[in-house]
């Protein structure tokens, strides 16, 4: 996919995103003008962006999500839930689109019809609020044949009434091509007004339409005087007769399909005798005589008669014209005698004959029968066209670099070229200041002074092509990792540039690298700085980089031990001491800054629940209030990422299960509407998310019967179980309380799949819940999966790790303090019981736990899930930072060791899965 | 205030831009053709100049030069021009203009180029 589209693509799909959020909250919210401007300005932004490529049934939704959303800012509609739901629909529509495109490229042309539905209903709402003196004033201005056409649609067989300004001959090479099998149209186009600053070019566009027999130009309103007139408005109409073929024709117009009417023209149409009526209607004879051949059956003698007839006549007479058209007829169709008894009859009056008793409906071409539209659009409306600034500005300033530098480049020497000179630096200085770059101003003088003394531009040109290529390298270097090897090319070919850019001897061609250099203009534009897209692949291998460097700093003091212990160099030892110091730190902030490049607001996962909860709520006829808070949040990318799925699934079940319709809610004497918090909190080195809603709340009883019917739990277990533990059951496997299974939550995906998925990323998740007051689920994430802490503690004469998540506190306990109750050992720390359990016993080492000079044991209070376990373990170590490696090979199967880390002194970590050991 | 010279034969272009840059506060003054614009730089220069290429007596080329030449002014000039054609904007940039322009400029457009040309956009 060429990468314009690809921009495209993310672009609109953040644009969308974006979208949906402010409409979300403009839902929530009064009426904002902010949002409101906001909203507008991306839908434009968007449609903007559609139409650099050929999509138009993306760019006709959301023109009319524009003109809506235009209204809205303006205050000519009101903001409702209607309009909100139309737009996204648009939304959902466009981001299908986009899909598509990305898959296949292209949109298929089928979705034009739904384009048009989405367009009609947007401007549905635009009409049905619309003042009804604007809309009549602007039906007022559309030409005639357009009030007819459009009325055709309703009265089928009417004639466009500006078919007679088709010259005869014209109408009547049309009558025979039609005769021959030919299909005709009649096209009337009315640009918009603003048409031209879209880089429509109507004008064209009809030149361009294939086939044409006759067109013709009009204005839909009287020319203003000529101070008044705005020549960039287009008020012009087009018509146009042509033979080729609906599909052709619809192909062509499929840009403005809203602004034209394609009628199938029936070739009777283009019979309009017309002319000088000479004084009125006196053909009674000759009427009466060809009536009577036609009745006998003898065209032989009614051509003679209108040969004879016609030859005596002035050919400017509306005689002579019916006469021509009714010799046509009977050469094309003789047998047609109902077709020219009405001819001849129109003599009688002098008005073009009626045909549209005779003939079947007309049939209206219009691509996607968006007639109805037509109307809608008023041309008084030149809605403002807000733009993104400071692009523009960029592009401008962009452009104006390369202009002075096309100046300076001129390899011409007039006798003004000290003012062209001064004028250009000029424009640089004023350039060069808005690019930020103050300083600029001396060397441009300095410059603009050699080069006046000189007489040639050359001084210049080589201070503005050092200053282009230093901003471009800029722009790549910031880009390394990324394209370190383009980043060399250009640095390379920069310094093979650079011995000619300060001299003045230096041939006026010595711009010529920087000129290979293509997209000289864009350069400015590229050098700001805004986030630049990089791949996870490249941050996930930086990470793993700085991990081995953590590990490998760690080796140092184990150096510095050695050159005291081993050599006996202590003024060496504490070198090395001081300099571990410093890379410590070093290393230790480039830790951090990498893991600040992985980090993602939570928001990131947040901002898809508004629309998920309104459209959820909405379905159930439940009225929630979401909040969201503490939406900046951070966490790692990965942590983040697989938060999203359980996190939908828990709003799910609040939504479906946990909150109670208004009814219900009212019988219980709460508020009508439920309120759905999910709040993001940074604690230590934790990220807490809480998912709070203030629904019925679960029953523990209901529960415990559940469990205990689904075989989750037994019959002690029932009895003895709390319940706050009962609760947790529903994140036991294959657990379902659904009462129905429904369509929303009752996916056969059970909270235990929440929980597995929070686990996996070393996260906890607790649930409490009171009957009737709502529910509370805390999910506990790491910031970071990377870099685990873990503290070393030793059992047995090795060293184990113990990740720092689990680790409540370390105490030594008095030998004398522990209790036995039953088989097992406890301690009461701080009014709590904790029970006690010893390491090697867990891992099944034949040894006793030992204790210190004081007869303490010591006791590392861990917490695992809810429950405070004090594992028994011989002494105590330092923290380390390390990176964890799952297990491998053979070593997998060991489900005791969450995984292995590598130790600064080159030995191996074991780090426990306290959750399974114990 | 900033002062903007439109030169322009065509009463209605000048009013176009009259409007788009006295909306945007400038102080704008008229010229329709080569020579009166001369005049009026003469008596007192401007800040830019807003040229169009062809006008009757002097045009827009032989003005930016004489402009430039006789050293009157150094102020960035903008050519507006209806033909997009390259050498119709190396001889503008010959002649002495900063910047080219093709009809129809866009109001906003031709807003974000004087505010640059005038350094009133700060980054």
């Amino acid at each position: 996919m060429n990468p314009l589209l690809e921009q495209f693509l993310s672009e609109s799909r953040e644009s969308l995103q974006s979208i949906g959020e402010k409409l979300m909250q403009l839902e929530q919210g009064a009426c904002d003008s902010g949002l409101i401007n906001e909203v507008f300005r991306l839908v434009h932004t968007l449609k903007g962006n559609s139409g650099l490529f050929e999509f138009p049934e993306m760019t006709r939704a959301l023109h009319a999500g524009e003109d809506v959303m235009d209204a809205v800012r303006n205050g000519t509609i009101p903001y409702s839930r209607a309009l909100a739901d139309n737009l996204l629909e648009v939304a959902d529509f466009v981001g299908f689109l986009c899909d598509e495109i990305e898959s296949k490229g292209s949109i298929a042309a089928s979705h034009s019809a739904d384009s048009a539905r989405l367009a009609a209903a947007l401007r549905g709402l635009l009409q049905s609020h619309a003042d009804a003196e604007v809309v009549c004033t602007a039906m007022d201005h559309r030409p005639a044949d357009n009030a007819a056409s459009s009325e055709s649609a309703a009265t089928p067989g009417d004639a466009p009434a500006t078919l007679g300004n088709v010259p005869e001959v014209i109408r009547m090479d049309a009558y025979r091509r039609a005769k021959g099998g030919e299909s005709l149209a009649w096209i009337t186009f009315s640009p918009q007004e603003e048409c031209f600053f879209q880089g429509d070019d109507p004008f064209f566009t009809v030149r361009q339409s294939p086939e044409p027999l006759w067109g013709r130009i009009g204005h839909r309103e009287p020319w203003p005087p000529l101070a008044e007139l705005n020549a960039y408005r287009c008020i012009l109409d087009f018509e146009l007769l042509t033979v080729a073929q609906p599909e052709e024709l619809a192909e062509h117009f499929r840009y403005v399909p809203d602004q034209v009417t394609i009628v199938a023209v029936d070739p009777l149409w283009l019979v309009l005798p017309q002319g000088d009526p000479n004084g009125g209607p006196v053909y009674e004879d000759f009427v009466a005589d060809a009536l009577g051949f036609l009745e006998a059956g003898d065209p032989t003698a009614l051509r003679q008669a209108a040969q004879t007839m016609l030859e005596l006549s002035n050919p400017v007479l509306w005689l002579s014209s019916a006469l021509r058209w009714l010799l046509l007829l009977m050469e094309s169709e003789p047998g047609n005698r109902a077709v020219l008894r009405r001819l001849i009859e129109s003599l009688r009056q002098l008005t073009p004959p009626d045909w549209t008793s005779l003939e079947a409906p007309e049939e209206t071409l219009s691509a996607a029968g968006e007639l109805s539209e037509k109307g809608l659009q008023q041309p008084g409306d030149t809605p403002t066209r807000h733009r993104e600034l400071s692009q523009q500005e960029a592009a401008t300033l962009a452009a104006l670099f390369e202009a002075q530098w096309e100046i300076l480049s001129l390899d011409d020497e007039p006798s003004w070229q000290a003012g062209r000179l001064k004028a250009v630096a000029g424009v640089l200085v004023q350039c060069c200041n808005i690019d930020g770059d103050w300083p600029a101003r001396g060397a441009i003088e300095t410059a603009l002074a050699q080069a006046l003394s000189a007489g040639e531009a050359l001084p210049l040109l080589s201070w503005l092509e050092a200053r282009q290529s230093r901003q471009l390298i800029n722009t790549i270097a910031r880009q390394i990792p990324a394209q370190a090897n383009a980043t060399a090319a250009v640095l390379s070919e920069s310094k093979s540039a650079q011995p000619e850019q300060p001299g003045v001897s230096a041939s006026p061609n010595g711009s010529g690298p920087i000129n290979g250099l293509s997209g000289f203009g864009r350069r400015a534009e590229d050098s700001s700085t805004g986030p630049i897209k990089v791949d996870q692949v490249k941050i996930d291998r930086l990470m793993n980089l700085i991990g081995e460097m953590v590990v490998s700093k760690n080796a140092l003091p184990y150096l510095a031990q050695r050159a005291e212990n081993q050599f006996g160099v202590r003024e060496l030892a504490r070198e090395i001491k001081a300099q571990y110091t410093v890379i410590n730190r070093i290393v230790e902030e480039m830790q951090d800054a990498i893991m600040q490049v992985r980090m993602r607001p939570v928001s990131f996962v947040f901002q898809r629940f508004p629309r998920l909860v309104r459209d959820i709520s909405h379905k159930l006829g439940k009225d929630v209030q979401l909040a969201l808070e503490g939406e900046d949040t951070e966490a790692d990318k990965n942590i983040i990422e697989c938060l999203a799925d359980p996190l939908i699934h828990i709003v799910r079940n609040s939504l479906d299960h946990g909150l109670e319709t208004p009814d219900e809610r009212r019988a219980c004497g709460k508020a009508a509407t439920g309120t759905l918090t999910i709040r993001a909190t940074q604690e230590a080195d934790q990220v807490l998310i809480d998912i709070i809603d203030d629904g019925k709340g679960i029953d523990p009883a209901i529960i415990k019967r559940k469990a205990y019917e689904k075989g989750v739990i037994d019959e002690t277990t029932l009895e003895r179980i709390t319940d706050r533990e009962a609760i947790n059951l529903v994140f036991a496997a294959g657990f379902s309380t659904a009462e129905a299974v429904s369509d929303l939550s009752g996916r056969g995906v059970g909270m235990d799949v929440v929980r597995a998925a929070v686990e996996k990323v070393n996260g906890t998740i607790l649930l409490e819940s009171q009957v009737g007051k709502g529910t509370h689920i805390r999910i506990a994430l790491p910031l970071s999966m990377a870099v685990a802490k873990v503290m070393i503690v030793e059992s047995d004469r090795q060293v184990f790790g113990v990740p720092m998540e689990y680790v409540v506190e370390t105490v030594r306990v008095p030998r004398d303090a522990i209790r036995a109750i039953k088989q097992n050992q406890a301690v009461v720390l701080r009014g709590q019981i904790v029970p006690l359990k010893a390491l090697n016993t867990l891992l099944e080492l034949p040894a006793e736990p030992q204790a210190n000079a004081d007869d303490e044991l010591a006791v590392l209070v861990a917490r695992v899930g809810s429950e405070v376990v004090g594992l028994v373990v011989d002494n105590f170590h330092e923290t380390v930072d390390v990176i964890q490696k799952p297990l491998g090979g053979v070593l997998s199967g060991l489900n005791a060791y969450s995984g292995s880390a590598l130790m600064g002194d080159g030995s191996v970590l074991m780090v426990l899965n306290l959750k399974e050991i114990l | 205030m900033k002062r903007i010279l439109i030169v322009d034969d065509a009463a209605t272009v000048r009013l176009y831009h009259r409007n788009i840059l006295e909306s945007a506060g400038y102080t704008v003054e008229e010229a329709i053709n080569g020579i009166e614009a001369l005049e009026k730089s003469l008596l007192k220069p401007f800040d830019l100049y807003l040229v169009d290429v062809n006008m009757p007596k002097l045009d827009g080329y032989a003005f930016l030069q004489r402009l430039r030449g006789k050293d009157m002014s150094q102020a960035p000039a903008i050519m507006v021009s209806t033909e997009a054609a390259p050498h119709d904007q190396t001889a503008a940039y010959r002649a002495g203009a900063n910047c080219y322009l093709v009809k129809p400029v866009r109001p906003e457009q031709l807003l974000v180029h004087v505010q640059i040309l005038l350094g009133e956009i700060c980054s």
